[in-house]
């Protein structure tokens, strides 16, 4: 695609270059458009409409490899990172809104300036709000009560058909009409881009202490993590990993000062140093090694030590790296060639799997997304009626919406 | 059609005769009213499929209905209609105490569940003022909520998949049973679609622990914007209480006239607040203590503290007796719901009860303070329709207040038909259109509870080809 054209016109050519050598997957990324209100997000949007052109929107860029392959021939990368600015903070409402393009950790501190957190993830070093709630990343905090859409009040969305729409309101309480805001959330931008969003802030904890133990194996780490559920030690989060021979077993507790310390002494172990929940925190996003891909499985947390047998059956112990027992999630890097039996292992036993970092060769001929869910000629229908021309990342989402 | 219907395999009952159809003309919201051609009750999904595929094939719409609790009128029959209605599918099919989830079909009363899951120490915890009546369905279909929705939710994050009955007869699974994302969350959408795509067959939802500790309080105030400021101390001070609720003077004086709802609050008090504390013993007496003392920091005439389960339920009765005493002043009662940023709650209640007095109408305010929730509650009679075309102009104006407060339309009633033509209000034409995407997509021909909840183009009434007459409310 030639400079000199539409994109231009809207952001001004100062914001719109053909990045030399860039490709997502191993389709190449034409031109890079930087928008700088959700207006020009909308024009760019219709403007690829117009030209057939397929659009990733991008924030920070730390999941963007989140994903099938595009199906499209190039593509253009809607860079959104002009849209960085704290729009509003009610800390005695408890809500901010913010554009997409800002930093979760951006958000995170000016929210503790106001002695406020927020709940989204800031595992991933660069990610944006509009990267987070498109793709709904999590951390080792994952829980059910924990989740990225269930802090979203509103969102301000940009469609193909040129429209700034908004959906959800900036309240903390609200049944108005049809909740679009949880159908846009985690949907990988294929319906459209997301330009803001509000969002629900909490108090921030007055003490952040992490526990943990050493344990002869997994499965002993999943008894130990069953325990504290029947403790009502109520983690804000709990994960297991390989160390040597051993499994070590680390949970975090967070709230009130006289509520964490009851919570402290039901746990019985020993209190750790705040960084062996960092360190979690990093190994959960690190890269993995040269040939090794990284998946999640995810199931009941009664199905946690049946997703780390599969795991183990299909690619070795040490293909296990983080083990979230609550929430029924395992992290996995098994080597590529090991990815086709742990899926298939996987969908004969209906544990979901997402296959986050892979190979553009392996994504040819795979769905990262394993096998597709009941629903999908709903899905696909709703595809269509959103992005008829299939021009927001075609073919990246589940079975190749 | 009737006689097609009593046919179909686990369709136990079939009504028709006008005196059968009667209670089934309208929900809570009592005053919009619809005359179904007949009320069939399915017990099973393959049932439910069989009625949709046969409504379907009949052109005949279809209304699915759970207790017919709910106030917005999203279960309003159109006329002509088949009503689904889902009571007699109420069983428990499976509880996985290890994962702190159950499965259960649609009819269940949302109480019942709690009951039969209370032996494993496990709850579930959206809780309607309703709940005695209201069904699991009713509630996925409005996303309920309640008084403790503050600190747990609405119905949304406590459903994790549902399977449904699509308009056009399949049976689909929406969302995992374990709750993890796959695919767009249509679960998400389905929750609080008020029966418009599709009919709830049965749902997986959460289950929580009893918390060890409940302290529960009642602060009375000289002013109302005492109270609400009491209400913001407490949020800005870090604490989530379980509930936080707010009665006005008039819900208080409804409240100790009534000899059925009598509770003791104080008569003297421009408002009361109720605030339940709930998590482990030694962290809920230190919450107790510090909002009691915000309560009195900011003015409190009086703090109860509850100091047994007895108490406690004592304190209670009153806020879920307040919609009943209610029914002594006037033989109609209209519930408003609309929900504003707290901090506006002062400014927002002052506003709509100074508009009811210059329009002579009775109102009192119960409020969900916590979370913003208004319930103005309109005491009338509907004989008189200079009355009634007060309410409406009321209810109306109550909504216009709330919505330029930064507000919105609707905490936990919905909109339904009630107020599905103020959706204007808070979204203009290319907001709205997305939500009708989604609706075309399950329900390209408007089979399923038509007329409900998203608004007609405004300038296509006339020319669009599924308009039935669906749009016209009759208020």
């Amino acid at each position: 695609m030639p400079p000199g054209n539409g994109f231009e016109g809207i952001v001004g050519a100062e914001h719109v270059r053909i990045p030399p050598g860039e490709a997502l997957d191993d389709v190449p990324v034409h031109l890079v458009v930087r928008p700088g209100s959700a207006a020009e997000v909308a024009a760019c949007l219709a403007e690829a409409r117009a030209r057939g052109a397929a659009l990733v929107a991008s924030g920070g860029g730390s999941k963007l490899a989140w994903g099938n392959r595009c199906d499209a021939p190039g593509l253009v990368r809607l860079d959104l990172g002009r849209l960085d600015r704290l729009v509003e903070l009610e800390a005695a409402e408890g809500i901010a809104t913010v554009e997409a393009g800002i930093d979760v950790a951006a958000l995170a501190n000016a929210a503790a300036a106001h002695g406020l957190c927020t709940l989204l993830d800031t595992s991933h070093v660069g990610g944006t709000v509009g990267g987070s709630l498109a793709t709904e990343a999590f951390g080792p905090e994952f829980s059910l009560d924990r989740r990225t859409r269930n802090e979203v009040l509103g969102l301000e969305v940009a469609l193909v058909e040129g429209t700034v729409t908004r959906s959800g309101g900036r309240v903390v309480k609200n049944v108005t009409g049809f909740d679009l805001v949880r159908l846009y959330c985690g949907s990988f931008g294929t319906l459209g881009a997301i330009t803001s969003a509000t969002l629900r802030l909490r108090p921030a904890p007055e003490l952040c202490w992490v526990y943990g133990v050493e344990l002869a194996d997994f499965e002993a780490a999943l008894v130990r993590a069953r325990e504290l559920v029947e403790r009502a030690v109520d983690p804000q989060g709990v994960a297991a990993r390989a160390r040597g021979e051993r499994v070590e077993l680390v949970w975090l507790l967070e709230g009130g000062r006289v509520d964490v310390a009851e919570r402290a002494r039901r746990s019985e172990a020993e209190r750790r140093d705040p960084t062996d929940w960092e360190s979690l925190r990093r190994a959960r996003v690190a890269d993995p090694a040269e040939g090794r891909a990284r998946v999640r499985l995810f199931a009941r947390p009664s199905d946690a030590l049946g997703m780390i047998g599969a795991v183990e059956r299909a690619a070795g112990r040490d293909a296990v790296r983080l083990v979230l027992p609550t929430a029924g999630v395992v992290f996995a890097e098994p080597p590529e060639e090991a990815l086709e039996p742990l899926l298939q292992a996987a969908a004969r036993a209906s544990y979901g799997v997402f296959v986050e970092r892979v190979s553009a060769a392996w994504k040819a001929d795979h769905d990262v997304f394993g096998a597709p869910p009941d629903a999908l000629p709903l899905m696909r229908a709703l595809k269509a009626r959103f992005d008829p021309g299939r021009v927001l990342a075609p073919g990246r989402f589940v079975a190749g919406v | 059609m009737t006689d097609r219907l009593r046919r179909l395999p686990e369709v136990v009952e079939v009504l028709e005769q006008p005196s059968e159809l009667f209670v089934y003309e309208s929900d809570g919201l009592t005053l919009l009213r619809g005359r179904p051609r007949a009320v069939v009750f399915p017990t099973s999904t393959a049932a439910v499929a069989s009625v949709v595929v046969l409504c379907r094939e009949a052109g005949v719409p279809f209304v699915p209905r759970g207790a017919g609790t709910g106030l917005s009128g999203g279960a309003t029959p159109v006329d002509g209609c088949v009503v689904i209605e889902c009571s007699r599918m109420d069983r428990v099919l499976d509880i996985d105490a290890t994962n702190r989830t159950a499965t259960v079909q649609p009819g269940l009363v949302n109480a019942e569940l709690s009951q039969q899951v209370a032996p494993l120490g496990l709850y579930y915890a959206p809780d309607p003022s309703s709940q005695s009546a209201c069904t699991i369905g009713g509630n996925v279909a409005e996303n309920s909520g309640g008084p403790h929705t503050l600190k747990y939710g609405t119905t949304s994050p406590h459903v994790l998949s549902l399977e449904v009955v699509t308009p056009d007869g399949a049976v689909v699974t929406l969302g995992r049973r374990d709750g993890h994302a796959q695919g767009y969350d249509l679960r998400g959408v389905f929750v609080g679609s008020e029966g418009t795509l599709g009919v709830v067959t049965a749902a997986t939802v959460r289950l929580l622990p009893f918390p060890e500790s409940i302290a529960t309080l009642l602060a009375s105030f000289a002013e109302l914007v005492t109270a609400c400021e009491a209400v913001s101390a407490i949020i800005a001070a870090g604490i989530v209480p379980a509930a936080l609720e707010l009665l006005d003077d008039r819900t208080i004086a409804a409240l100790e006239d009534s000899p059925d709802f009598k509770s003791g609050y104080p008569r003297d008090a421009r408002a009361v607040l109720l605030i339940e504390l709930d998590g482990r013993e030694a962290a809920v007496a230190l919450e107790r203590a510090h909002v009691e003392s915000l309560c009195r920091e900011r003015g409190a005439i009086d703090v109860r503290v509850a100091a047994d389960e007895a108490e406690r339920l004592a304190l209670w009765r009153g806020r879920k007796g307040a919609f009943g005493a209610m029914g002594r002043l006037a033989p109609d009662l209209y519930v408003h719901d609309a929900v504003v940023p707290r901090t506006r709650l002062p400014d927002v209640v002052a506003r709509i009860n100074a508009a009811a007095e210059a329009r002579g109408v009775r109102l009192a305010n119960i409020l969900h303070a916590g979370d913003g929730n208004l319930h103005p509650n309109i005491t009338f009679d509907k004989r008189d329709p200079v009355a009634l075309e007060r309410v409406r102009a009321l209810g109306e104006e109550i909504l216009e207040i709330c919505v330029a407060a930064g507000g919105v339309l609707s905490g936990e009633h919905g909109i339904g038909v009630e107020k599905r033509d103020y959706m204007t209000l808070l979204f203009n034409e290319e907001d709205l259109e997305p939500m009708r995407w989604v609706h075309d997509v399950f329900d390209p021909r408007d089979d399923c509870n038509p007329g409900k909840v998203i608004p007609h183009p405004r300038a296509c009434t006339e020319t669009n080809p599924k308009h039935r007459g669906y749009d016209v409310v009759r208020f």
